[in-house]
């Protein structure tokens, strides 16, 4: 499995995930977001075109890292259009609390909107 | 189930992680002399991981001696279905446990690799005691 990690802007990382992601090469990608999130990133992509294969070890490190996200007022989307991918998020009733969407572009649009949602509720917050 | 003179492939495979892809690419080998689609064999091969995944996580521990970190991997093509058995010699435990904790939503990490298992497969089922080893059947007939 390969990982490879961008910046896309000054708030959102993205982890391009390649191969296949099981218990023996998990820890590689649980590393890799433990040290974004130590650097402050909580806005996420987890891009796994390139994944071909996933299971209850990968959903459990993303369910987590994503929980983690939130904790730094954060959050993570998922871009995936593999149709054996899908299905264990499917499955799993993960693709909600994983923002699961088709493309990278879709990700970056989808935490765009999380993270303007969470400013207008604050905003109304404050002026109650 | 597949008849096992049908001709069953066995594998010995240590319990480490490293050798969850070969038990991937031998159910892959298999599944296509089945018969099965594409979608049926991604879906047994994460079924059949989830299962190494358990023995290698659960089934031992610092006193197990290493001959007996081994899972045994017993695959059997049929007319249009594969048996496939995830057979270790550790601990072993409770599946009524197991069950009782599924059904209070105590699932877990575990649990959560149990469903992907019943929901990946046709039939699944899970002989285990604690001390005696654990066995995992799991039959996935071809999708029409």
């Amino acid at each position: 499995m390969r990982i490879r990690m961008d910046r896309v802007d000054d708030h959102v990382v993205v982890c391009h995930v390649s191969g296949e992601l099981d218990a023996y090469t998990a820890p590689d990608l649980r590393d890799a977001l433990d040290e974004a999130l130590e650097e402050g990133d909580a806005w996420i992509i987890v891009d796994l075109e390139e994944l071909t294969y996933l299971d209850s070890t990968g959903l459990g490190i993303l369910v987590g890292t994503a929980k983690k996200c939130r904790q730094l007022q954060g959050d993570l989307a998922v871009a995936c259009a593999r149709k054996n991918l899908l299905r264990i998020f499917e499955i799993s009733g993960t693709q909600e609390i994983l923002n699961v969407v088709p493309d990278l572009e879709t990700a970056r649009a989808r935490l765009a909107e999380i993270a303007e949602a969470r400013s207008r509720n604050a905003g109304d917050q404050e002026g109650t | 189930m597949a008849d096992r003179s049908a001709g069953t492939v066995q594998l010995l495979l240590p319990g480490k992680a490293e050798f969850l892809l070969v038990a991937r690419l031998a159910t892959s080998g298999v599944g296509v002399r089945s018969g099965l689609t594409v979608d049926d064999i991604e879906d047994l091969k994460v079924a059949v991981a989830e299962a190494c995944t358990n023995v290698i996580n659960h089934a031992f521990d610092d006193r197990t001696p290493s001959e007996q970190r081994q899972i045994t991997l017993r695959m059997t093509p049929g007319g249009g279905e594969m048996t496939v058995e995830v057979e270790d010699e550790g601990a072993g435990f409770d599946p009524e446990e197991l069950e009782r904790s599924r059904r209070n939503g105590l699932d877990g990490e575990g649990g959560l690799g149990f469903g992907l298992m019943r929901e990946l497969t046709d039939s699944l089922r899970i002989e285990s005691a604690p001390g005696s080893g654990t066995r995992v059947i799991m039959v996935k007939r071809a999708t029409r």
